[in-house]
């Protein structure tokens, strides 16, 4: 009785995804022109668009097209998606991530302004295929956090065929540590906080100079030509604000000194990416400074006063980062699970469309990549996403996964990953 | 600039204890009347009496002798002719504080009662330990306990974790005098501490020695009853027989007969009685100390299946309430409950709960016990039960807790905690009142006899000095 | 609240506020629970009743008494007097029953665990607020063994238990609750050889007590290493197995067979592929429904080579027909702050399986019905039907949901949870049904 009635579900489907299944030509990746049509097209920015047509040609979105005519046909060249009763989404941004290479913790030394990740990069390993199956394509690949200053990280795309076609930024952002982690070695400078924040200050002053010598140089205001110090180097665009530095800071004291020593003084551009524990009580002086906060991989609190949970990026919600965004800190929770990571800050009291939005848009805004990446707008990178419904419920999985216009993951011919 | 300000009053200070010093042995020739000889009656006009926790503290003299309380009289009264004058002028006096449960006499007890920790003993049998056998009367803890204010001690023998932790004798301070253990006892077995806790071994112990001594009540009435039966069977035959010959005769009393062979029995030996019978039969006191909420919830789930209860005061920690409800339904077993002076959490939180309080509240007598077993932790007793008051407590309740209440638990009320006529002449008198958190303890009486006096001259605690 | 009353009373003023509004809602529990005990008829109407056994019923009305269920019905009037719970717009289903649980509930696991239950467990609160009714809990060296190189370990002491908050007389449903074993992953042969010859042993003995006993002699003595493999053959209660490759699952079905008891198998990993087999031999299996985390492997296969996406398992082995139940991410309640992968979201483990596939009902089944069948009491939990335990939820939304939160929870008909009342999601506000 019971096997036949699973039997009949199976089959069912099978046939529904038969019927529902994607319809492209083979040889799409020459053709690189996409009609994705039907469905609910989330474009984030702009709303919601039900049974338009989005057109994507040379890795670009070209256009959507709302109202198409009911006897609309793909233009010549482009190739028919059938996305109807689906969802589609922009790929996510995920600005914490340690999964496209191994060894990022480099503990000899308390600060590394010289490490970059851009080396470490294994274009197609395993966990970025995952991340593909939930609708992840561009990750901040970053130093660990063992070191207070950890190295510069790489922003990519998580599909190309190498890593060219991967790499948006080098250098992505400088990845600082303050607390927590780094504390664990023992004896040593920086065993505590004092020591850790002469560190990370002495570093940052070292890195200002540097930049200040060479502005000057460049500006003809000095005819000393500063020495080339390739450890020094990255610095200067950081303090050119041409890329962020997103600190491992938690708690609230841990943000204090992340305001005042790296926002404040040193005149950086902030991200706090982990922003978890106390830290929301700062919610007002973060958003007073326009800081981005990307909250996790915890996202909830006990909170042992109250004698109850408090949903972390809710609470930056309502502390005023109406923008605050959620992490995986990728393999701490799966790459794959940053969606599953916003389902629960909305479980846990933030709204759906911020939850979407602050993995989408916004995540890509705090990277200064909001022209190219985070939206379904034309104009910008063809990072689609084929849902087979809301994306932020776990019962709905990825159909397709397009990025740079490529099809990355296509479960109608492969099984599913997640 | 403070520093040095303090330095020099130190100095001075210091200067001045010097000369005292020297002066000393004087002094105490002139001072003493810490020993009082034998039948001398003393008068001590004092600033403050409390005579019992919740009468008003009044201008009043004590008058003391043997070691008793004679009288307490109004300030403007005159004591009687001829007798010694003792003049504590602004002095607070209290009755000597009463602990109702204290290990103290064994000198490596540190963790309070409501807080030890018994998950990782073992439940054993110390049904036979009494208090008593633990004091060892070459430390110098007793000589010390009276420094602290507390003059009566219930202390529970070496094991305080087992399931049957034994029987708690009262003493007070040692005089210095004493050649023998027994010289401190006020009473050798006040009453006998369980400790249950939740896990397999406790349920099988508690199941082998409570309901064996259940069953043994049990089979002892049901032989008791038998042979009663018997015997009025026997009676009614020999009421038969007698009926059957001659009628009109007088009854030839047939109790006698009839309780003879119960008593004819011949106990071989005195029988010690198992104290765990006698609990039973409600011959004994019982403490039981039970902390965390599920060893509660287990306690009680075992205890309602016994078929003979016993009343008993509950020896707890701190506990929320939800759990001081629950505790508060069982007034008919519970007559009175030991806390430490510290505060309960609401679990889940950390919003803190006035756990003595909600007791009080509900009318349930409560006493405290220092959250630290040692003779500093004696000596705090007030700055918590200062915080208990300023959270609800009210001061004569926290008073009580440590002097009244005590006393009735361990079963002295008439003898301690007060200071009535005719009970013994403990008391402790402190510069202001005691509650305030900054009271200064000035001087200790046990029986009449100063055991402790902090001589504001030269800051020195001359509890030894003085015996 | 006005500013002059901001002076050093406000302390106290704010315990007095606490304390009453503790006293007001507890002595509001009590006085309902006390009403309870009066059997009255209580009824939840107008809700959307997922009973599991049979299909969703609108406006449905489920009512009960003395604990036990009197109906399930759509569109049915509350009887006479009856105690109505008013749940329009919102669901109902079963309790959740989580197995092989462990750290909820319980102080003290040292010996039998009935003894040492905690009513007053946080955790035990958390996984009730989150749904879960019934749990089977397990002691810690189960999960760990006695790694590669220990011995063959396994044990009785298991129980199901329910999680009524503050009783400890009616945690306790069932102990012992099965057997396990947990084999040393070195020397896999020789173990499973050593198991089959106690089992050997076992039957022996058992048929020198059946002799025993049909002669009325006495029964021979039973050594107490060989207690468990006799229970085990007595099939009393199911035994788990936790296999960690097919070979193994194999070993187990013929043990099984062999022996003619119960087998559990606990996380098999690839028992997928023989997902047909397991379900004609009628072996029920406990899956994950989401990978292994914390993988710092960054640069191995996808999954191994035929291996299935842990999301798909679930679906996989339901519709070879296999009874399935869904294992929590973690076994208990985390507090760590990831959110999501501990006992407080079963639910949405179950969700992750429609994910791979299943369908709404099965993945309900596989957190309600199926587990309590694999524990055996299935008899009294599981469903909501007629004199089945009345252990079921009130919910925003649909159980699997992720939005979705428990409202009220009922356990043997009373009331143990109610949302508004309780702390732990005080601060999270309900998000809107979809």
């Amino acid at each position: 009785m019971q096997m036949n009635r699973s039997w009949k579900a199976a089959i069912l489907l099978l046939a529904v995804s038969f019927l529902a299944r994607p319809i492209y030509c083979e040889d799409g990746a020459a053709a690189q022109r996409w009609a994705i049509r039907g469905g609910k097209i989330v474009t984030v920015t702009k709303g919601a668009v039900e049974g338009g047509v989005l057109l994507v040609s040379d890795g670009r979105i070209e256009k959507i097209i709302a109202a198409p005519a009911s006897d609309w046909k793909p233009p010549k060249g482009y190739q028919l998606i059938d996305a109807s009763g689906r969802w589609i989404v922009p790929g996510f941004v995920e600005l914490h991530s340690h999964i496209a290479g191994g060894d990022l913790n480099d503990m000899v030394y308390s600060v590394n302004p010289g490490f970059r990740t851009l080396d470490n990069i294994m274009p197609r390993n395993a966990l970025l295929k995952r991340a593909l199956a939930g609708g992840v394509t561009t990750a901040l690949f970053i130093p660990g956090s063992g070191t207070n200053m950890g190295g510069f990280g790489t922003l990519i795309k998580t599909a190309g065929k190498d890593l060219s076609e991967m790499l948006i930024r080098f250098p992505g952002a400088l990845k600082i540590a303050q607390g927590g982690n780094p504390e664990r070695r023992g004896g040593d400078l920086g065993y505590s906080r004092v020591g850790m924040n002469w560190l990370i200050r002495n570093a940052l002053k070292e890195g200002q100079l540097y930049t200040k010598a060479w502005d000057a140089w460049e500006a003809d205001k000095t005819k000393k030509k500063p020495v080339k110090n390739p450890r020094l180097e990255m610095f200067r665009g950081l303090f050119h604000k041409e890329y962020p530095v997103v600190v491992h800071t938690q708690g609230y004291h841990l943000i204090l000194s992340t305001l005042r020593i790296l926002h404040d003084e040193m005149g950086l551009w902030v991200v706090i990416d982990h922003g978890t524990f106390d830290g929301f009580e700062l919610a007002p002086e973060v958003a007073k400074r326009g800081i981005q906060v990307m909250n996790g991989p915890r996202e909830f609190r006990w909170d042992n006063r109250r004698g109850g949970f408090r949903g972390l990026a809710y609470e930056w919600y309502r502390g005023g980062i109406k923008t605050v965004g959620v992490n995986t800190d990728a393999p701490v929770v799966p790459a794959e699970e940053l969606v599953y990571q916003a389902a629960m800050a909305v479980r846990l009291g933030l709204k759906e469309d911020v939850a979407l939005a602050g993995i989408t848009i916004h995540a890509a805004r705090a990277l200064g990549m909001e022209k190219r990446i985070g939206s379904l707008e034309a104009g910008k990178d063809a990072d689609i996403v084929i849902w087979t419904g809301d994306p932020l419920d776990p019962r709905q999985s990825v159909v397709l996964t397009m990025v740079n216009g490529k099809i990355a993951y296509d479960t109608s011919k492969e099984p599913q990953r997640f | 600039m403070r520093l040095k300000m303090y330095q020099d009053q130190d100095n001075r200070e210091r200067g001045r204890a010097r000369i005292v010093r020297l002066l000393l042995p004087a002094l105490l020739a002139f001072l003493s009347p810490a020993v009082a000889a034998d039948g001398e009656v003393v008068a001590y006009r004092a600033g403050k009496i409390i005579r019992s926790a919740g009468e008003a503290a009044a201008a009043g003299i004590l008058i003391v002798r043997d070691g008793k309380i004679e009288d307490v009289l109004a300030a403007g009264a005159k004591p009687p002719e001829g007798v010694k004058v003792v003049e504590l002028p602004g002095a607070v006096v209290l009755p000597g504080l009463v602990n109702p449960l204290s290990g103290i006499s064994q000198v490596n007890f540190t963790s309070g009662p409501g807080r030890a920790s018994q998950s990782n003993s073992s439940p054993s049998d110390g049904r036979k330990a009494v208090g008593l056998s633990s004091l060892n009367l070459k430390h110098e803890v007793y000589r010390r306990l009276g420094r602290t204010g507390y003059t009566t001690f219930a202390v529970v023998p070496n094991d305080t974790r087992g399931l049957i932790a034994g029987q708690a004798s009262v003493i007070r301070p040692a005089l210095g005098k004493e050649k023998e253990p027994g010289e401190l006892v006020l009473e050798k077995s006040a009453y006998l501490l369980l400790g249950f806790s939740s896990g397999k071994a406790w349920y099988d112990a508690g199941l082998r020695y409570l309901k064996k001594a259940v069953d043994d009540i049990l089979k002892e009435k049901a032989a008791k009853k038998k042979a009663e039966e018997d015997a009025r069977k026997k009676a009614e035959e020999a009421k038969k027989k007698a009926s059957q010959p001659s009628t009109g005769e007088k009854k030839p009393a047939p109790a006698p007969p009839a309780a003879k062979p119960a008593a004819a029995k011949p106990p071989a030996k005195p029988k010690i009685p198992d104290p765990l019978v006698q609990l039973f039969k409600g011959e004994k006191k019982a403490f039981v100390r039970v902390t965390s909420p599920a060893a509660l919830a287990h306690f009680f789930a075992f205890f309602d299946k016994l078929p003979i209860k016993f009343q008993f005061v509950l020896v707890t920690g701190p506990q929320p309430p939800e759990i001081v409800e629950m505790l508060i339904e069982r007034k008919k077993q519970i007559t009175a409950v030991i806390l430490e002076p510290r505060m309960g959490r609401i679990p889940e939180t950390s919003i803190y709960v006035n756990t003595a309080r909600l007791f009080l509240r509900s009318g349930m007598p409560v006493a405290f016990v220092p959250l630290r077993d040692t003779i500093d932790g004696h000596r705090e007793i007030f700055f918590q039960l200062a915080a208990m008051v300023k959270s609800g407590v009210l001061p004569h309740e926290a008073l009580a807790g440590v002097t009244s209440v005590p006393a009735d638990i361990v079963g002295l009320g008439a003898k301690v905690g007060s200071l009535k006529k005719g009970g013994l002449a403990n008391f402790a008198c402190y510069d202001r009142d005691p509650l305030s958190g900054t009271a200064r303890l000035l001087s200790v009486y046990v029986e009449g006899r100063k055991v402790f006096e902090d001589d504001p001259s030269t800051g020195k605690l001359s509890g030894e000095a003085i015996r | 609240m006005t500013s002059r009353m901001r002076d050093h009373r406000m302390p106290a003023l704010l315990l007095s506020l606490v304390l009453s509004a503790f006293f007001c809602a507890s002595l509001g529990a009590e006085e309902a629970r006390e009403k309870e005990k009066k059997s009255v008829v209580q009824a939840v109407v107008g809700a959307t009743v997922l009973p599991v056994s049979g299909p969703m019923v609108r406006r449905g009305t489920v009512t009960w008494k003395d604990g036990k269920i009197l109906e399930v019905a759509a569109e049915l009037a509350a009887p006479e007097g009856a105690r109505v719970h008013d749940a329009k717009g919102l669901y109902v289903c079963p309790g959740f029953v989580a197995v092989v649980a462990m750290g909820v509930g319980i102080e003290t696991s040292s010996g039998n665990i009935g003894n040492g239950l905690d009513p007053w467990d946080r955790e035990l609160t958390i996984a009730l607020a989150n749904g879960i009714t019934t749990m089977q809990v397990l002691p810690a060296p189960f999960f760990g063994g006695f790694g590669q190189d220990g011995p063959l370990y396994g044990g009785s002491n298991s129980a199901v238990i329910k999680l009524t908050k503050g009783n400890l007389g009616e945690m306790l449903v069932k102990e012992p609750a099965l057997n396990y074993f947990s084999l040393p992953t070195r020397q896999l042969e020789l173990n499973y050889f050593l198991l089959r010859e106690r089992f050997k042993q076992a039957k022996a003995y058992l048929a020198k007590r059946a002799e025993a006993r049909e002669k009325k002699a006495t029964p021979p003595k039973l050594s107490s290493s060989l207690k468990l493999y006799v229970a085990v053959l007595e099939n009393t209660r199911p035994t788990i197995f936790s296999p960690v490759n097919n070979h193994e699952v194999k070993i187990v079905l013929s043990l099984s067979r062999e022996y003619g008891f119960d087998a559990v198998l606990n996380e098999p990993k690839d028992a997928w592929m023989m997902a047909a087999d397991l379900a004609a031999a009628n072996v029920p299996v406990l899956v994950k429904s989401r990978g292994p985390d914390f993988d710092f492997n960054t640069t191995g296969p996808l999954f191994e080579k035929g291996q299935m996406a842990p999301v798909r398992r679930p679906a996989a082995f339901s519709r070879a027909g296999c009874q399935v139940s869904i294992l929590p991410y973690r076994r208990g309640i985390s507090l760590s702050g990831l959110a999501g992968r501990d006992l407080a979201t079963l639910h949405v483990d179950a969700a992750f399986a429609v994910r791979g596939g299943m369908s709404n009902e099965d993945a309900l089944k596989a957190i309600t019905l199926n587990p309590a069948r694999t524990l055996r009491v299935d008899d009294r939990l599981g469903s909501l039907e007629k004199g089945k335990d009345a252990d079921l939820l009130i919910l925003s939304g649909h159980p699997l949901d992720y939005r979705s939160f428990v409202l009220k929870a009922f356990i043997n008909g009373k009331l143990y949870y109610d949302r508004e009342k309780s702390r732990i999601y005080r601060e999270i506000p309900l998000t809107g049904d979809k």
